[in-house]
């Protein structure tokens, strides 16, 4: 790295490349600086262990819908299932997702809270958009997160072992699931993965956006006398719909 | 920066772990808070692992000592697959470099104002400092890290930084620099702080965090978090700046799993942090929100060096704080006694090593001399530690180190001397012992069954300062023993 010397902000701005010159010299520096290090001792792990022990639940584990929602019911956050079979209820699934949701809706934004909708899936996305009705918040409004009462979103895996919901920027609006004080997520059971561990081994997909969060309860802190709170910055509650 | 984490060196731990042990409301929430944390921590490692607990920390032990061996490779493939997804990479040798390449982002886009998640290598460059210097204003996110910083505090702990702190500090600052109502309910106190921040990450013009995992397959870096505060600050503005230190890398997310499960149930005891974060590159075309610009400062700091030393295996810390939690120095003395960011039984063994490789020769443990020698050698934190660092054979390494250069106190010499001297003579040892026992009894105090010594003669003064002292009751082991070697002999001869 050269020493760093006054320069206005014109100068920097408009000076991109002599930057990048600097910044490939302190990189060139820093790795021969790393070959250096890292062959003054010997090697002393030649292989990276099998990660077989890693894996809490087996690949065959019956009930991974079941499982999933006693795990992410642990960790704080409330699941409804979704039959599709409900006795005088709707008579399709479309019918009782949209219920299910307007009634969540209803419960967390009341009459007047509008609420975002990012979900991937289109069919689901006409069904959540259906449910939000009135209270839809139209997406051209930068600014729209902030104003929601509720995020819809659907996700891109789950994760039995657990309870936690994928979601990435992949189509869907960035922080929809953790800007409104109360986030929805969709999920079908077909998307829920045994481990963390298959997620990473067969779904690579999911991280492939430019960014994923992987989520595992509310928002929470406990740094006031490690007294439990939720909804420090993200949601206080997250509801999922688990669909058959 | 902070005199609590960048006191004046040579660094003098002695009067601030004496006050601290005085401070009976440090005493009683860095005491229990720990203490919990640690009974939890076994707890869920024994529900959710049982007996494969071990073979999973090997696993992650390994993995990431294979990663430091290999990290030159690793780091070239990052920087790579990061620039491929649209990022910017930089690398600083010192704090101040970094600092530098940061304020040269935060100036080429006239930055103001700054949204920052819980980071401990900013801690370490001095960042907030050397933006406040530049005119760029600064919020701590994470809500204890808020509160330290609107107090002009230090954390004094990697996982919960205000530990020390209780609701009552939290109330009274709240009032005095937030004009907000005074109450002492943690779930108010926590709302008041969301709503006075949530206009401030719309409005800030430059994000800023660490990283607890650099991926070399992906050139995206992860990041952990039960508040949702980093992906609040790298979603709004239009430029986000990740520091951090080069030790964090590892293959890919083909080698993360055994890290996240390890991680939160380490230091909170959750399956995993609420938030686990994954950014690999900046906004793509068609997307809403995320940063225009991302950056990634790889920091060295004296790293390379550990790198190269026999101490390379520091570097495998993934920073979860369980050692802190179960160590029974820092449960007395807290954070602040460690006078750096790494406190416990880590920073014990990382700071002095961090400052050798950076200010060279013998300044590591010139500087904080006192540091090696804040343990009992117990061990719980080499027990409890998710990548099996020897945390005890550093910190004897160390002393021994301080012996040669004679950096220890002259009276540890001479006890070990005479106990050696003392040792190689049975009768005089016999007689010595039987000498102390007497001496000890004269002025031990009893209370109930026991007897303590309450204010220990000559040397030994020190250690009976802040606590009393048990004395040794009914019969010596040598005595137990005879009598008992004795028995056994007649059962045998019966038989």
């Amino acid at each position: 790295m050269t020493a760093p010397h006054e320069k206005s902000r014109d100068e920097v701005a408009n000076n991109a490349n002599e930057r990048t010159d600097d910044g490939d010299r302190a990189i060139d520096a820093l790795l021969a600086r790393v070959r250096a290090a890292v062959s003054a001792q010997p090697v002393t792990v030649a292989e990276v262990p099998s990660h077989a022990v890693v894996r809490r639940i087996a690949n065959d584990a019956s009930d991974l819908a079941g499982l999933f929602e006693t795990q992410a019911t642990a960790v704080g956050m409330r699941v409804t299932r979704v039959h599709g079979n409900q006795v005088g209820g709707p008579s399709t699934l479309d019918a009782e997702i949209a219920q299910t949701l307007a009634r969540l809706i209803d419960s967390h934004a009341g009459t007047t809270g509008r609420a975002v909708v990012a979900v991937k899936d289109r069919e689901l996305a006409r069904i959540a958009e259906c449910a939000a009705g009135a209270r839809l918040a139209s997406n051209t409004d930068d600014d729209l997160l902030f104003g929601c009462a509720v995020g819809i979103t659907d996700v891109d895996a789950a994760i039995a072992e657990s309870g936690s919901l994928v979601v990435s920027t992949n189509y869907r609006i960035r922080n929809a699931w953790i800007t409104p004080p109360i986030h929805i997520a969709l999920v079908r059971e077909s998307q829920v993965l045994a481990d963390l561990v298959d997620l990473f081994e067969s779904r690579q997909d999911a991280l492939d956006a430019a960014s994923t969060t992987i989520i595992t309860g509310p928002s929470k802190t406990a740094d006031i006398e490690g007294v439990l709170v939720t909804g420090v910055h993200g949601p206080a509650a997250v509801e999922i719909v688990l669909v058959a | 920066m902070n005199e609590l984490i960048a006191p004046p060196l040579p660094f003098d731990m002695k009067p601030r772990a004496r006050e601290a042990v005085r401070d009976l409301k440090l005493q009683q929430f860095v005491g229990s808070a720990t203490h919990l944390k640690d009974i939890h921590r076994g707890g869920i490692f024994d529900r959710d692992f049982g007996h494969d607990y071990d073979a999973l920390r090997t696993v992650a032990r390994d993995t990431k000592q294979h990663a430091l061996d290999h990290l030159d490779e690793l780091l070239e493939q990052f920087i790579a697959n990061a620039r491929a997804s649209g990022a910017t990479v930089h690398a600083a040798t010192t704090g101040a470099e970094a600092c530098e390449i940061a304020l040269r982002i935060a100036r080429a886009h006239g930055a103001l104002s700054c949204v920052k998640s819980k980071s401990m290598v900013t801690e370490e460059i001095g960042l907030l400092p050397a933006f406040e210097a530049a005119g760029i204003k600064t919020l701590e996110t994470d809500l204890g890290e808020f509160i330290l910083q609107i107090d002009g505090d230090a954390p004094s702990h990697i996982v919960t930084p205000m530990i020390h702190k209780d609701r009552v500090a939290t109330a009274q600052s709240f009032v005095r620099e937030l004009g907000a109502r005074y109450t002492e309910d943690p779930t108010e106190l926590t709302m008041i702080a969301r709503e006075h921040m949530r206009g401030l990450y719309r409005a800030a013009d430059i994000g800023v965090s660490g990283a607890n995992f650099l991926l070399a397959d992906e050139g995206a870096a992860v990041i952990c978090t039960n508040e949702g505060n980093f992906d609040l600050s790298v979603g709004g503005p239009p430029v986000h700046i990740v520091f951090v230190g080069i030790e964090k890398l590892i293959r890919g997310a083909r080698d993360l799993a055994p890290f996240l499960k390890l991680l939160a149930r380490s230091g909170t005891a959750q399956p995993l942090t609420v938030y686990t974060s994954f950014v690999r590159g900046p906004r793509r075309a068609g997307e809403h929100g995320g940063p225009k610009e991302l950056h990634f400062v790889l920091v060295d700091a004296g790293r390379v060096g550990v790198l190269a030393s026999e101490k390379r295996d520091l570097l495998r810390c993934i920073r979860c704080g369980a050692c802190l939690n179960a160590c029974p120095v820092y449960r007395k003395v807290g954070g602040h006694s460690y006078g750096s960011m790494y406190a416990g039984p880590i920073g014990a063994v990382l700071t002095p090593e961090l400052e050798r490789a950076q200010a060279g020769g013998g300044a590591g443990l010139a500087n904080y001399a006192d540091l090696p020698r804040a343990s009992s050698l117990c061990g719980a934190c080499y027990e409890v530690c998710p990548v099996k660092i020897d945390i005890p054979k550093f910190l004897l390494h160390d002393r021994a180190r301080l012996r040669e250069r004679g950096l220890s106190p002259k009276s540890e010499g001479a006890m070990l001397r005479l106990w050696r001297w003392l040792a190689e003579r049975p009768m005089l040892f016999r007689l010595a012992i039987g000498a102390a026992r007497l001496h000890a009894r004269l002025l031990g105090q009893k209370d109930g069954s026991r007897a303590w010594l309450r204010a220990a003669p000559g040397p030994g003064a020190g250690w009976t300062q802040s606590r009393d002292l048990g004395m040794p009751t009914g019969e010596r082991f040598r005595d137990w023993f005879a009598t008992h070697a004795a028995k056994r002999d007649t059962k045998r001869g019966a038989r």
